[in-house]
């Protein structure tokens, strides 16, 4: 492939080459901005040096909405994954006439914009004393992560032979214990994709933030939000860097074990 | 089909409303009951100072459709989402078949590198455009050492800073179903259009635009929906200057606490937005 291609194919891919630059390029102005020696958000930075990394070590806030980021993730990745696979599990196997109303449900809180969603949630929690718990943050990025859990767990699950599971079950193994001890093992690519998913929804999340987190629930990318409309100074870079960085370990781990562009395509 | 789907029992059918039991209940709690009581709240008179009286009115609907301010916002939302749908559709197009006729692996790096911004979120990419266009940023030194401009120019917290961050972040949405059509097409279509004595530009008007025009559609279709919603971006690249019709919800709900206004200004964005989606959705079924 590709001995003799014309040579609009050439151009096609310089233009693609410039698309790429444009997709790409603010996430790595921002990595390089981090280490900025500057007071200032100049760029190209002047010098370089690793100060706003120490000034976000010392910074409180910071800090503690990090710390509240990676633990409501791993709570509501938790919570999406565990509900989502057993969703995913009763569609794939038990086929029913309101099967495509179910999906449809299941896949709604990817279709309905999420400030929508925070509205809506925010109204709710209110009233039911939820407004700014991380109880409420919990339930709303549960919500936004389900249908990322769902969808990669009815793909693998759709692939695994239901006679496998079948046989368990006349060789005496209970509902559960084909489920546990066959089918998880089989499916457990597509269901770290899904946590993984699930994780990373609830820590790049803003949108649920902005409406239902309190001053007890400010969120790593609610703190960025809220800090970068008064102040434009490198510790933003600095602490987008290390949200950056959490999300690339996360990624790299589930893709040694997953493609998770090919479960993640639309 | 096989056994277990075939025949099922009464404890196959428990366990099916049981594994769907714990997901429905949270897209119930969560999503559909809200969206009632959102609903509810936009019939709701509004008082000062009180967040919820119960008296039923159209009051909310009507100040927003009396109010040329609301709708001059929801206009000026439209057009900007248009314009970043048609921007998004002509930067998108190119990377699908890019994508779809190279090679499996830089196929497979090219994809995840349309996936990975999607991924990152879209605070840490709005603060990217903030430092490219900002008074110090990298277009402003550029244009300053180039001696094309003398003093720095305002690029952000502008209406094309806003178009261009949003095409940006909601590009990975056109290119996905574009690539997904693209993929779907038999590529021995094309080649008897080539063997019938097609050029390839003919070949590519005729074929294989048409044969992509459903991913063309969706993607668009979802560029829209997302653009005539957003909040975050506009509200950090276009600061005080272009708001969207999401920032009004947001400054109704929670600066000035009329819910019944918020919740109104919430329905409107989903009528328009369900409109769409609706559209989307007939597109899909229509091939």
């Amino acid at each position: 492939m590709g001995a003799r291609r014309h040579w609009i194919w050439w151009c096609l891919g310089l233009a693609v080459g410039l698309i790429y630059l444009f997709m790409i390029g603010p996430i790595m102005v921002v990595l390089i901005a981090a280490f900025s020696s500057g007071d200032t958000m100049e760029f190209p930075p002047a010098g370089w040096s690793l100060r706003w990394f120490a000034a976000l070590a010392g910074h409180a806030d910071f800090l503690a909405s990090f710390r509240l980021s990676l633990g409501l993730g791993l709570i509501a990745a938790a919570v999406a994954t565990v509900s989502g696979a057993l969703a995913a599990y009763g569609l794939v196997r038990y086929r029913r006439p309101c099967q495509a109303g179910i999906e449809t449900l299941l896949l709604a809180p990817l279709y309905v914009p999420r400030v929508l969603i925070a509205m809506a949630l925010l109204l709710v929690f209110a009233k039911l004393g939820l407004a700014g718990s991380l109880t409420g943050m919990i339930i709303g990025h549960a919500l936004i992560a389900l249908p990322f859990v769902v969808r990669t767990m009815s793909a693998s699950l759709a692939g695994v032979d239901p006679a496998v599971e079948e046989a368990a079950r006349c060789l005496g193994a209970t509902w559960r214990q084909a489920f546990v001890l066959v089918t998880l093992p089989l499916v457990r690519s597509g269901l770290a994709a899904g946590a993984v998913f699930a994780f990373i929804v609830s820590f790049t999340d803003v949108y649920l933030a902005l409406f239902i987190a309190g001053p007890e629930t400010i969120t790593l990318p609610l703190r960025i939000f809220t800090f970068m409309e008064w102040e434009q100074s490198p510790m933003v870079a600095a602490v987008s860097t290390a949200q950056v960085i959490v999300i690339l370990v996360v990624m790299a781990l589930a893709e040694k074990t997953v493609s998770l562009s090919s479960a993640g395509r639309i | 089909m096989t056994a277990l789907s075939a025949a099922p029992t009464t404890r196959q059918r428990q366990a099916r409303a049981l594994a769907l039991a714990p997901a429905l209940a949270i897209t119930t709690g969560a999503l559909i009951l809200p969206a009632l009581v959102m609903v509810a709240y936009s019939l709701f008179a509004y008082v000062p100072g009180k967040i919820t009286d119960y008296t039923l009115t159209l009051g909310n609907y009507a100040r927003l459709f009396g109010d040329s301010f609301y709708l001059r916002v929801l206009a000026n939302t439209v057009e900007m989402s248009l314009i970043v749908t048609a921007l998004s559709l002509v930067l998108g197009f190119p990377v699908a078949l890019f994508l779809a006729r190279t090679t499996p692996r830089l196929r497979g790096l090219l994809a995840y590198l349309v996936f990975l911004p999607m991924m990152v979120g879209i605070v840490v990419r709005a603060y990217g455009w903030m430092v490219i266009l900002g008074r110090e940023g990298l277009v402003n030194s550029a244009l300053l050492k180039t001696g094309l401009i003398d003093a720095p120019i305002r690029l952000l917290f502008t209406r094309d800073a806003v178009v261009l961050g949003l095409t940006e972040v909601l590009l990975p949405f056109m290119i996905m179903p574009i690539l997904s059509a693209l993929e779907k097409i038999d590529p021995h279509v094309e080649e008897a259009a080539r063997a019938l004595g097609a050029s390839p530009a003919e070949t590519f008007w005729r074929v294989t635009l048409p044969l992509s025009l459903p991913g063309v559609v969706s993607g668009s279709l979802l560029v829209f929906s997302l653009s005539l919603t957003a909040y975050a971006l506009p509200a950090l690249l276009g600061g005080a200057r272009v708001k969207f019709i999401a920032a009004l919800a947001y400054d109704a709900m929670l600066v000035g606490y009329n819910w019944p206004l918020a919740a109104a200004i919430g329905v409107l964005m989903s009528a328009v937005a369900s409109a769409v989606i609706y559209l989307y959705l007939s597109a899909l079924r229509g091939r």
